[in-house]
This record gives structure tokens, sequence and C-alpha cells, in this order.
């Protein structure tokens, strides 16, 4: 019983997607569409397996893991810092922190031009691209939470003699985690996308937007449409398998939902 | 030893007929004279074994505890030695605090001249309208905060800023929550870098004090209001500070749970003889817990009356004297809240 009202919320999107496929497929078969533009669910199930039985899929998908995982754990601690430093410190709120919310507005692709120039075609760029995207929100969250610790956890800490690093420490970065937890979900869905776009516009070595590329190029639309539907999941499955449950705990524990 | 024929006063602290032994203890003492020896009786395991004898140790009194079949037979001796002269030292003394807020473009005039002198294991209760500045002298007292002009003495000593001999327990909810209920109580302990093993006992002695052992592993976002302050009472009390400062520390609890806690609390100070500053806005609280009542003026804050109140604990409700006590402070109070709404309301000053 537990289990199955655990489930039960799946029920009717998974119904609504069979449905949609099953449309799909009575579409192709009553219009006269083009196959190699116009895929069936069938051809692009094959698509899929075929490319996880060859291992390209694979290696595609530890391609850009590989890139992200780089470029997201670089975001987590410089943002982290970055969003102390600049919660705490009026001046560097009042330069750096404006800056940041500036930054902020520019979509990360397009720092790629700039990444090219800088690092040449090489994977430093596409991780680059990813930082830019996941790093700023992850500072203004981190800042956002600094900010918004409620006092008395300070003064309680400070009459128990924390001062310091100890503050910093045991304090402040615990209070400002649910911030930080928020801003990395954020991040990552950025990251993401970042990532897929740097793959796409700049051809070299793999990933999962580079096999999106070359399925263009070979004209196999449902290897494309394959593709595509890794790359949703996988964006997905970290967002809801890891994220979505680590947020809802801690903001539980720590008194906020 | 103590023997039987020299028995002077006779009490039964049977469990059912009594949740505060320390209190009843403490006031049958205080009826008795020097030379004169108290029978408790007591079926409470801890209070025959822990709190009774630390207490006696605590007052310079002999004791001498004997078990019968569940039963504790506990003997005192009143003793008025050298040890327990009247002190004229101060624990804490407040000397002419001025305090203000400045904003932008105006300054608040919190508070104004103000002198307490506070007698080492005193329970004071501070009373008097909301935003006088009673959170504020706390935090005065506390050290987070810096007066205008004026001295505050601990022991004689002027304090510098922060220190583990007063802790605050707060208004709000001060309890870490990222931490679990013996972590919270260890926590001043770790700053201070008290190893590992001893802070843990410390801890766990504590949360026995506060009935709150089973709970140790547990999250603050689990626990309900009344554990959750005595959580916020055993991680103060960690800190062995002299001065526990109380800002409204039970006005978010259902009468019942307060009334528990009010006695769970005078258990509290009389076994740890803690000098206690508590604010309150109730003065029905105000007068069931304190030595001495102390009702603030509004602001800029003033000590406007005290009330010594020597009435025998723990005090009820329904008690005649009690609600005369509580009537007068009450009217007192009330001319300053009226001032209080009279400015909010029209204006003036
Ligand atoms: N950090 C601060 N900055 C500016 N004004 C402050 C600050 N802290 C307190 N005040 C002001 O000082 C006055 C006294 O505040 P305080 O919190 O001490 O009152 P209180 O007596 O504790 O009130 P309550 O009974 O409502 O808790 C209030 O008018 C408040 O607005
Ligand atoms: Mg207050």
């Amino acid at each position: 019983m537990e289990k199955l009202s655990k489930y039960s919320k799946y029920i009717k999107p998974v119904i609504f997607l069979i449905l949609v496929v099953l449309m799909w497929q009575a579409a192709l078969k009553l219009g006269h569409y083009k196959e190699y533009l116009y895929p069936s669910p069938g051809s692009v199930l094959k698509s899929l397996s075929e490319g996880f039985a060859d291992g390209t899929f694979a290696r595609g998908i530890a391609m850009s893991l590989k890139r992200i995982l780089i470029g997201f754990g670089f975001s987590i601690v410089v943002g982290t810092l970055l969003g102390f430093l600049i919660g705490r410190v009026k001046l560097l709120e009042e330069t750096v922190g404006f800056l940041v919310l500036g930054l902020q507005a520019l979509p990360s692709i397009c720092w790629l031009p700039i990444a090219i120039l800088w690092f040449g075609l090489s994977e430093r760029a596409v991780i680059f691209v990813v930082i830019m995207g996941a790093l700023l929100s992850i500072t203004i969250a981190t800042t956002d939470g600094v900010k918004n610790i409620a006092p008395v956890y300070l003064r309680a800490a400070k009459t128990m003699g924390a001062k310091g690093w100890r503050l910093y420490l045991d304090v402040l970065a615990p209070a400002a985690l649910p911030a930080i937890i928020s801003g990395s979900k954020l991040g990552w869905s950025f990251a993401w996308r970042s990532l897929m776009a740097g793959e796409l516009l700049f051809i070299t070595g793999g990933g999962l937007g580079f096999l999106l590329q070359s399925g263009r190029e070979m004209n196999d639309m449902s290897r494309v449409m394959a593709v595509m539907a890794v790359i949703i999941i996988i964006g997905l499955v970290v967002d809801r398998a890891v994220f979505a449950p680590l947020e809802t705990k801690i903001r539980r524990r720590w008194g906020l939902a | 030893m103590l023997s039987d024929e020299k028995i002077t006063k006779s009490l039964n602290l049977k469990k059912e007929l009594c949740s505060c032994p320390l209190v009843n203890t403490n006031e049958a003492l205080k009826s008795l004279e020097s030379g004169q020896v108290l029978e408790v009786i007591t079926d409470h395991p801890p209070a025959a074994k822990e709190l009774i004898p630390r207490f006696c140790e605590f007052q310079h009194c002999p004791v001498s505890v004997v078990e019968d079949a569940g039963l504790w037979r506990i003997l005192i001796k009143k003793e008025m030695g050298p040890s327990l002269p009247e002190t004229t030292e101060l624990r804490l003394e407040l000397k002419d605090i001025s305090k203000g807020f400045t904003s932008t473009d105006s300054k608040l005039d919190v508070l104004r001249g103000l002198n307490i002198a506070v007698r080492p294991g005193e329970f004071i209760c501070l009373v008097g309208p909301s935003g006088c500045g009673k959170s504020t002298l706390l935090n005065l007292i506390a050290g987070l905060e810096t007066p205008e002009s004026g001295d505050i003495c601990v022991d004689g000593r002027p304090i510098k800023g922060p220190g583990s001999d007063r802790v605050v327990i707060f208004q709000e909810r001060a309890l870490f929550p990222w931490l679990n209920v013996l972590k919270n109580v260890e926590f001043g302990l770790k700053i201070k870098r008290v190893d590992k093993k001893e802070r843990r006992e410390r801890a766990r002695d504590l949360l026995r004090m506060v009935h709150l052992s089973r709970f140790e592993n547990s999250y603050i976002h689990e626990l309900s209001g009344g554990m959750k302050q005595r959580v916020a009472l055993a991680r103060a009390l960690a800190m062995e500070p002299k001065i526990l400062l109380m800002d409204e520390p039970f006005t978010a609890l259902d009468a019942q749970t307060r009334h528990l806690l009010h006695l769970e609390l005078q258990e509290i100070w009389l076994a740890t003889g803690k000098t206690i500053i508590f604010v309150t806005h109730n003065v029905r609280e105000a007068v069931s817990l304190a030595d001495r009542v102390i009702i603030m003026s509004a602001r800029p804050a003033r000590i406007k009356k005290e009330y010594q109140i020597d009435l025998t604990r723990p005090r009820r409700d329904g008690d005649r004297v009690v609600s005369q006590v509580t009537e007068q402070i009450m009217t007192e109070l009330k001319s300053e809240i009226d001032k209080v709404a009279r400015e909010e309301l029209y204006g003036e000053a």
C-alpha cells in the first residue's frame, strides 16, 4: 500500500505519455510523412537500443558527465566561497556582488566565443561555459542565504563563545545550507543546458551534444530523437532523484517547510 | 551522624505528592533554625541519590541518606556556618546604563540611567511594556551589545563582550536545526574545546536533568515547544554560566507545559545555584518564579519599582497572596503600558 501510493502520482503522466506515443504512431500511419524526417516511435526506440548496444551513447554520457562534474564541482566550491564573501563583506557586496548580478543576465552560452579565443577548441572552453552557467546562480543563492540567516543563531553562537572561523564553519555554513542546495539545484539545470549548447556548437570530441550534432549530419532523425530523450532523462533524473529529495529533507529539518 | 531524636520537622516527598523535591526541601529548611534537623521521606531515586544531597552540599548542610525498601529517609541539619554569611558581594551590577539606537535620521533612547544590583543566586524577573528595552538589557548583560555609557560588572569585574559566564536563552527559536539534541547541548563545550568524552557525559547529564534523555538523537523540528525550551536550557547550562539570562522563554507554550517548566526551572535553579534574570510579559509568571520582580518603565526605560517576593514555593496560581501581589504589580505595570499606548496611538511624547 505504502509502495503503491508512492508511485501513484506517476500513473497519470505515464498514461499520458503512452497516449502521446500512440497518437504519434497513428499520425504517421494516416498522413504521408517522410520517414527520414518523421521517424516512428519504433525506430527511435531502435536507435536508442542500438546506441546503447554499440557503446556510443555510454561513451557520450560518460564524456558529458565528466565535463559537467568538473565544471559543476568547481562552481559549487567557488560559488559557495564567493557567495559567503559577498554576503559577509559589505564592500564586496557593492562591487563584486553587483557584477555577479549583472553577468547573471547573460545566457552562459554567450561566453563560448570568448572561451574559444582564450582556451582554443579545447576541453577547457566547454568547461568554462558550464562554469559560467552554474557559478553565478550558486553564488547569488549563497549570498542570499548568508544574508538571511536568522540573527538569533549568530547571537546564540556568540554567547556560547563562537567566533572567527568556528562561527563560519559551525553556524553560518550550516545555517545557509538550504539556500546553497537550492542554488545548486538551479545551477545544475543551468550547467546541463550550457553543456549541451556548448557541445552542440563546439564540435570536438564526444558528449551527448556532439552525438546530437552528428546525428543531424548523418540525416539520422531517429538517432537525433533518441539522444534528445537521453539528455532529457539525465537532466530530470539528477534534478528529481538527487536535488529534489535533498532539498526537501533539508528544508524540513531546518524548519523551513 | 544525624540521629532521630533531634528531628524538628518532617517532609513527605512521595512522588504522587510532589514533583519538585528541591523547592519543598528548600522551603522547609528556610523555616528551620540553625542546628535543627529536617527529615525528608521520598520514593524518588534521583531526588534521594543526587538532587537533595547535592543541594545540601551546596548549602553547606550536613546530610545523611538511608534507604529502606524503595523508600529513602534523608536527614538534613540546617547549619548557618561561617561559610554562608549574608553576602554583600554582588554577582551582577549595572551602573547607570544608557543605550540608544541610531538610525539614519533619528535616535531612539531605549535605556537611560539604569541601575540594577543582583546578589548571587537571586532569581530576578523583569517586566515592562513591550518595546521598553528588556531584550536590549539582556543583550547588554550578555555582551552582545555595548552600552553607550555606564558599566556592567560581574563579580566586581567589568565585562568585555560575550562570555560563557553569562548565557542567554532567547525568546525566539535559537536551537540549531542542523544538529541533533545532544549535539546542540554539546555545542558550547565543543567551542570551548572540552574533549569529546567529557562533553558527551556532561550533555547527557544535563539532558537527564531536563528529562529529555530519550530524545538525544532527535532533531529540533521533531520536538514540541516545551521540549525545545528544555533543550535550550540544557544547552545554556552546559556552559556552566554564573548567570542565566532568559528572554521570555516560555511565552509560546501552553499553560500546562509552562507550569511544568516553571517547576523544573525552580528545581534547576536550586540544584545549580545559578543567578537568573528572567524577562517576561506575564506578571503571574513573574510572581510565581521570582525572588524579586523589577518593573521597567516605558521607553526610555528606568526601574519603576521593585517587589521583593518572599512567598513560599512552589507558589500556586489560586493562592490569595500570590493573586494580591500579582494584582498590585499589574496595576503598576498598566500605567506604563497605557503610556506606551498613548504614545503609539496619538504620538504624545
Ligand atoms: N538593533 C536595533 N536597532 C534599532 N532599534 C532597535 C534594535 N534593537 C531594538 N531596537 C529598538 O529598541 C526598543 C527596545 O527593544 P527590545 O527588543 O529591547 O524591547 P523589549 O522590551 O524586549 O520588547 P518585547 O517585550 O516586545 O520583547 C524597540 O523600540 C526596538 O525597536
Ligand atoms: Mg524582547
